[in-house]
């Protein structure tokens, strides 16, 4: 980033595009998509230093959401993975984006990545939460204590063990 | 659900992007960090996604090839996992074996990602050292897209049962049918004093008054004595031949395994009627244990605790003995006898070699303890019985416990035992069930039963005399049914051993 930062008043801003660009195809080709996220992202930060303008903004997201819909098409399920991946997307950054709008404190953006990465935390266990239960590997013991204990509201503690399908080892 | 190392290091990249937000204070890398996180969410779904797909279509079956073994055998077992259709993700699949089982290589199957493998199957020999009932667990099963990865089990169990050594159900009977007792109650067909009342006489002079039964005397208006059937003991004395060939067949269930079963039974027997029993065990040189006649509970306990200590004899393998060392073992000793450690073959030992550390350091122990009451030079058998039968007086009745394979000499021994009005009751033990592969060749088989057969009846054709076979049961059973299914379904016991014979040779 210092590096092309470092080249910006002396080079042609389009070829400094070009290299983030090629880059940024090159991390793609070798490591993946989401470390060619990451260096498009760096080197857009390293190009817009001020902060980026709305059409640039619009223009870089698109590629970057186009590398993902590539990505799906790659996938044994590409629209099950494209939709996860643009709602997840969407969710995870109008975290920040509200975090952000409704902040009043002096230095805001801490708090949304805080609460970007907080939500992504969440929402990974919570997926493998759902998995044990539609796998059924929640354990009979922990619904015997639900059953036992209905009104014991929202604190219920549940394990992961054995049922009629299988046993999850952790 | 984990991570694999491909997914932290995404998340990781994640976070960093965050935190380059913060520091640089740009938001646009924020939104570089919800894509990637969005991405990472849906590897996440889509893993479950296929996960839940191949759980639902997978079958996973391990199938011992026996459910009931018996202590120390192998089994090959198969562990089979098969796709109703192929699934993008690797997975491998381990067998649930008990933890006293002990395979020889990890019953593991797995596929490859994006395989079109739809069953994969892996077979290994499994042993089983110790006796129980082991249930199966659930087979493991890990599958991962190289993203996540996730454990479960799922699938088929099975049981097995792991029998101890032994012999199996042990029949006693003749020509393959079963008797209901070789032993029990006995009648002298003499009156004296007792409870069993045989016959009702006439008072004649010289009865005494207390012996003429008032009741009878009333209904028949003249005096009459009743006469009871006299009580006695019945003297038994139980000849156990533990020479080398009585230690064939599989460990633990050689023809001594068997016959030591029977003598068991008949001794409990024997024991009921609270007859003096008494014991001679015969080996390869002579006479090893002498037990007189006695019906002490002490005497019980003490034949019982001989008998299941009773191991084959092996035949004198003489060392290379010196002067003195020959010297000392030929001296006769202060009773007359010349008394000699001799060798033990352990029951099934020449089959199946036990070179366990315990075995090894236990055999020098057994082998050094048993020694010779009296050597016979030959035909030990027959020489045991007419030792016991010249140094007892009154009549004796002599379980012979031996196998089919010196006809002579048992005849002679036979012979010995029922002279002087005495009774003989012969177990014998028909060596062609013992032998390995004995009764793979059926008719070779039945022939030589019959052979057996013939002996058995040449013997009970003797005057007080009873012979009866004395073997496994199963094969014995398979034997003879096997031999029945040849002859056109025709049910068919070996009637009489030259008609057997005419109609086995016919056959064949």
């Amino acid at each position: 980033m210092s590096l092309l930062a470092s080249l910006g008043p002396s080079v042609d801003p389009i070829a400094l595009v070009g290299l983030g660009g090629v880059l940024t195809a090159l991390v793609w080709y070798i490591f993946g998509t989401p470390y060619a996220i990451a260096v498009g992202h760096v080197v857009l930060m390293a190009l817009f230093p001020d902060g980026i303008d709305p059409l640039s903004f619009v223009l870089a997201e698109t590629v970057f959401l186009a590398m993902l819909l590539v990505a799906a098409i790659r996938t044994s399920r590409p629209i099950r993975f494209a939709s996860v991946a643009i709602v997840a997307t969407l969710v995870l950054a109008g975290t920040a984006w509200v975090t952000l709008e409704t902040q009043t404190q002096t230095q805001p953006l801490w708090v949304a990545a805080v609460a970007l990465v907080g939500v992504g935390c969440l929402a990974v266990y919570g997926l493998h939460r759902y998995e044990l239960v539609r796998l059924g590997l929640v354990s009979e013991a922990a619904e015997s204590v639900e059953s036992a204990d209905p009104g014991s509201g929202t604190d219920r503690q549940t394990t992961t063990g054995h049922n009629t399908r299988g046993r999850i080892r952790q | 659900m984990y991570l694999e190392r491909r997914s932290w290091g995404v998340g990781i990249v994640a976070i960093l992007l965050a935190a380059l937000a913060v520091v640089f204070t740009q938001p646009i890398a924020l939104v570089g960090s919800a894509l990637v996180g969005g991405w990472l969410l849906a590897r996440q779904a889509l893993f479950l996604a296929e996960l839940e797909r191949t759980v639902e279509s997978i079958s996973i079956a391990q199938s011992p090839a026996r459910t009931s073994v018996r202590t120390g055998e192998t089994v090959p077992v198969t562990l089979t996992a098969t796709l109703e259709e192929a699934t993008p993700l690797a997975f491998d699949v381990r067998a649930g074996l008990p933890t006293g089982a002990r395979a020889t290589v990890p019953l593991v199957v797995s596929a490859g990602a994006e395989s079109a493998t739809t069953s994969v199957e892996l077979t290994a020999d499994v042993a089983w050292p110790t006796t129980g009932r082991y249930q199966f667990d659930d087979a493991t099963m890990t599958v991962t897209d190289g993203w996540f990865r996730e454990t479960l089990t799922v699938g088929e169990t099975a049981t097995v049962t792991v029998e101890p050594r032994g012999t199996g159900l042990v029949h006693v009977g003749e020509g393959g049918t079963r008797v209901s007792t070789a032993y029990g109650a006995h009648r002298t067909h003499r009156s004296g004093s007792g409870l069993q009342p045989t016959e009702l006489r006439e008072y004649v002079p010289g009865d005494t008054a207390d012996r003429i039964d008032w009741k009878a005397t009333a209904r028949l208006g003249t005096p009459h004595v009743r006469e009871y059937e006299t009580e006695t003991d019945r003297r038994t004395l139980f000849v156990v031949d533990h020479r080398t060939a009585l230690g064939m067949g599989p460990r633990a269930e050689t023809k001594l395994a068997y016959l030591r079963e029977a003598a068991l039974a008949t001794m409990a027997s024997t024991r009921q009627s609270d007859d003096p029993i008494g014991l001679l065990t015969v080996g390869d040189d002579g006479v090893t244990h002498r037990i007189d006649p006695l019906s002490t509970p002490e005497q019980y306990a003490a034949i019982r605790r001989q008998l299941l200590e009773l191991e084959p004899t092996a035949p004198d393998r003489m060392p290379e003995w010196t002067a003195t060392d020959v010297d000392h073992y030929r001296r006769p000793t202060a009773a007359g006898f010349r008394r000699r450690h001799t060798t033990v073959a352990f029951e099934g030992e020449s089959e199946d070699e036990d070179e366990s550390a315990f075995a090894t350091a236990l055999r020098p122990f057994y082998a050094e303890q048993r020694t010779y009451d009296e050597r016979l030079e030959s035909d030990p058998l027959s020489g045991a019985v007419q030792m016991a039968h010249t140094n007892t007086r009154g009549s004796i009745l002599t379980l012979i416990f031996t196998d089919d394979s010196a006809p002579d000499e048992l005849r002679e021994a036979v012979e010995l035992a029922r002279r002087n009005g005495n009774r003989v009751t012969v177990m014998l033990t028909p060596t062609v069930l013992y032998e390995a592969g004995g009764v793979a060749d059926i008719d070779r088989a039945y022939d030589r039963y019959l052979d057996f057969e013939e002996l058995r009846r040449d013997l009970a054709a003797m005057d007080r005399v009873v012979a009866l076979e004395v073997g496994p049961d199963d094969r014995l059973s398979s034997l003879l049914a096997s031999r029945r299914a040849d002859d056109d379904g025709a049910p068919r016991r070996p009637r009489s051993p030259a008609h057997s014979r005419s109609h086995s040779g016919g056959h064949a």
